[in-house]
């Protein structure tokens, strides 16, 4: 691989650096610097195991998948909390999945106020992590189910369950908490 | 961090502390060594099964009725439950291994559990064709005392029931219409053979472990109505 030239490893850095450290904010309760430094190991051991990337894979599954290891094994290191989604990711998230939660509308339109933005945030925080991590995959990180399943390292099956009971989960969520769907 | 720091800081780090991409043979032979355990674990899986297959063929089915239990009851303890669990185990650590090789992950646990016993079953049969399992459970006899008295001892405590119409031991002499046995607890025994078909007395020599079913006669003798030579390995007892 042309990358193990220091130097230009720098483009895979640079291409890479954003939505990796939105993602990594979005996995967990963290601070910036947090996030920073785990980012920074991240492309760290991305660059000192470029000799094991799968060419069936795509790269971003394969350094999505070393961010989520990362954050994860610090996540769990530091005892940090499940992060509660932005309320611009948790419009995103809510946007995206309206369609398949068949929200109605005038609850959709509710959705945007602020406070019925902040409870439907908490209610997500309330979901087990790794239904987040698969919702948060799927939705706001546009995975399909073959990088979602690559970067998870779980069956295509499994993801697709994973995936489904997420949604389940959150339906019930929002059914507890007085959010009518059809 | 800016985008220029961040990798400014990385590419520093790498510069700094001499950081090299690891060698590729390093992940191959990571790679291979999941690998291996997972065929290793599938062989030793293989000879469990191709245990299980000796045992059960080896076992007499034929006397759960001297033993007052129902056939279901007698096949729920004829399990070999010992290679059963060596076979379970092995499985778990073939699947583990198999899990951790670079693409295992896209398989589901079921399905690779389903195809690790199906290959251990028939490599089981293979050894037990090959004759593996019967010297195998020879030298665990000869070697390992609790093997021998989870297995042959137990058998031996069975055909020692002369009460219940079983006994076992090695013929001394054969006779018309009788056998002279020395039991498997070191008795004589004198067996009554005239109830037995023919076809079964010419099977017996000289020297030959037996089993016989009958009944338990007068004075220390046995009048027989089957006789088996023994099956599966037998370590005779240590004269006193």
């Amino acid at each position: 691989m042309a990358l193990k030239n220091a130097d230009d490893f720098v483009f895979l850095i640079q291409r890479y650096e954003k939505r990796l450290f939105i993602y990594i904010k979005r996995l967990a309760k963290i601070s910036d610097g947090d996030a920073e430094d785990i980012l920074q190991e991240v492309f760290i051991k991305t660059y000192e195991n470029l000799n094991d990337y799968d060419t069936d894979l795509k790269f971003s599954s394969w350094i999505y998948r070393i961010t989520h290891n990362h954050t994860i094994s610090f996540y769990r290191k530091n005892k940090k909390a499940s992060q509660t989604l932005s309320l611009e990711d948790n419009t995103m998230l809510l946007e995206k999945i309206k369609s398949e939660f068949n929200l109605k509308d005038k609850i959709h339109n509710k959705i945007h106020n602020k406070i019925q933005k902040e409870e439907i945030s908490h209610l997500l925080s309330k979901l087990d992590k790794k239904y987040r991590d698969v919702l948060i995959l799927k939705y706001l990180e546009d995975k399909n189910y073959r990088e979602i399943s690559n970067i998870l390292r779980k069956p295509m099956g499994t993801t697709a369950t994973l995936l489904n009971r997420a949604k389940e989960k959150f339906r019930e969520i929002l059914k507890n908490n007085h959010f009518k769907y059809e | 961090m800016s985008k220029k720091d961040l990798s400014k800081s990385v590419l520093n780090k790498i510069k700094k502390e001499h950081i090299k991409p690891k060698p590729k043979w390093e992940f191959l032979l990571k790679n291979y060594v999941f690998w291996g355990f997972f065929g290793l674990c599938v062989v030793i899986g293989g000879l469990a099964a191709s245990m299980m297959i000796f045992k059960l063929t080896i076992n007499d089915w034929e006397i759960h009725r001297q033993l007052g239990v129902s056939f279901v009851g007698f096949f729920f303890r004829s399990i070999p439950y010992f290679w059963l669990i060596i076979l379970g185990v092995f499985i778990l650590v073939a699947d583990y291994n198999f899990k951790h090789t670079k693409k295992g992950y896209k398989y589901k646990l079921p399905l690779v559990v389903i195809l690790t016993v199906l290959a251990s079953i028939i490599l089981g049969f293979a050894f037990f064709g090959a004759g593996v399992a019967k010297r195998m459970d020879a030298k665990a006899l000869e070697h390992l005392p609790f093997y021998k008295e989870m297995t042959l001892d137990k058998k031996i405590d069975i055909w020692s029931q002369i009460e219940k119409g079983l006994v076992g031991g090695e013929i001394m002499k054969i006779e018309e219409d009788k056998i002279e046995l020395k039991g498997l607890k070191g008795n004589i025994l004198e067996i009554n053979t005239e109830m037995v078909p023919d076809f079964m007395l010419k099977e017996l020599e000289e020297g030959m472990i037996i089993g016989g079913m009958g009944k338990k006669g007068e004075k220390g003798t046995f009048d027989a109505e089957k006789i088996k030579p023994w099956k599966g390995n037998f370590i005779k007892m240590k004269e006193n």
